[in-house]
């Protein structure tokens, strides 16, 4: 039998809404860090995104001028279909690991108050181990994979 | 500072400065504070001790210091979020230790207002109906 050790423990984010349903969500916070500023957003855990993803709105926490700023579209299948998304890269922090050259799109997405964005898995999910226990709504994460 | 502050707010009895301009003063020095029910005035402030430890006690010891996270003011949103939907919709907001410390129409300003909060949550107060479910389209 094959065991895994974790040093993290996220419980899922639990908005009950008016009309009585519950929503889980498994939300972690990531630091993006750009030369004159951090700011610590909440992002949702998604091993179908390719990368880490973030509403295009947030442009200014890259330190962008506008979200398409490098005029390189890459196409993606996003929600609704097909969209453009616009791909960055940045320091990040996660778990107090800090990953530097992290890749970043933005992208058009629904907004959430509780999250801004996608946690995917291009170079981030190298540095950690992840284990996804739904019944429990728990997510267990290993710095050391 | 902190002997200054209370020698202040001291002052409002002798007459010397209302209640209201202690608390401007309080206000001003950054001071977060509070006045309960019964009358009394809380405010918070940092105390510095000096060589308290050494470099490589302060580095074992900051290991072991719990950071701050977001989840209480993500806590705090869910359970108010219909009053903050009914009051800052379409607007940027950042929430520390629970309430709103900023507000704005535009990211750019809002960050401007925050420089000084530890992780504060920033979230967009979207007025459209909020989107639960999703799904990569084809």
């Amino acid at each position: 039998m094959e065991t895994k050790d974790f040093e993290h423990l996220i419980n899922f984010f639990e908005h009950h809404k008016p009309d009585g349903e519950v929503i889980y969500l498994p939300l972690i916070e990531v630091t993006v860090v750009i030369p004159d500023s951090r700011t610590t957003l909440s992002l949702l855990f998604d091993t179908g995104a390719t990368s880490a993803t973030l509403r295009n709105d947030l442009y200014p926490i890259l330190g962008l001028s506008s979200w398409d700023e490098s005029g390189n579209p890459i196409p993606v299948a996003g929600i609704g279909g097909n969209q453009w998304a616009y791909q960055y890269t940045a320091t990040v922090e996660i778990f107090g690991k800090v990953i530097s050259s992290c890749p970043i799109k933005l992208m058009q997405l629904p907004h959430n108050p509780f999250y801004s964005g996608l946690l995917g898995r291009d170079t981030i999910f190298d540095e950690f181990g992840f284990g996804f226990w739904e019944i429990t709504k728990e997510l267990y994460v290993t710095e050391n994979p | 500072m902190t002997n200054n502050i209370i020698s202040l707010v001291a002052s409002t009895s002798t007459g010397d400065k209302s209640p209201e301009e202690a608390l401007e003063a309080l206000t001003q020095a950054g001071f977060e504070w509070y006045v309960t029910e019964g009358g009394a005035l809380m405010f918070k402030t940092w105390q510095i001790i000096e060589d308290f430890v050494t470099p490589e006690q302060a580095a074992e010891i900051r290991t072991m210091q719990k950071p701050r996270t977001q989840i209480e003011d993500i806590e705090w949103l869910s359970r108010n979020l219909e009053s903050v939907r009914l009051n800052y919709a379409e607007q940027w907001v950042a929430i520390h230790e629970e309430r709103i410390v900023a507000a704005a129409t535009n990211l750019p300003n809002l960050l401007s207002q925050i420089s000084e909060y530890e992780k504060p949550f920033i979230t967009f107060i979207t007025e459209e109906e909020i989107v639960w479910d999703l799904a990569y389209g084809n």
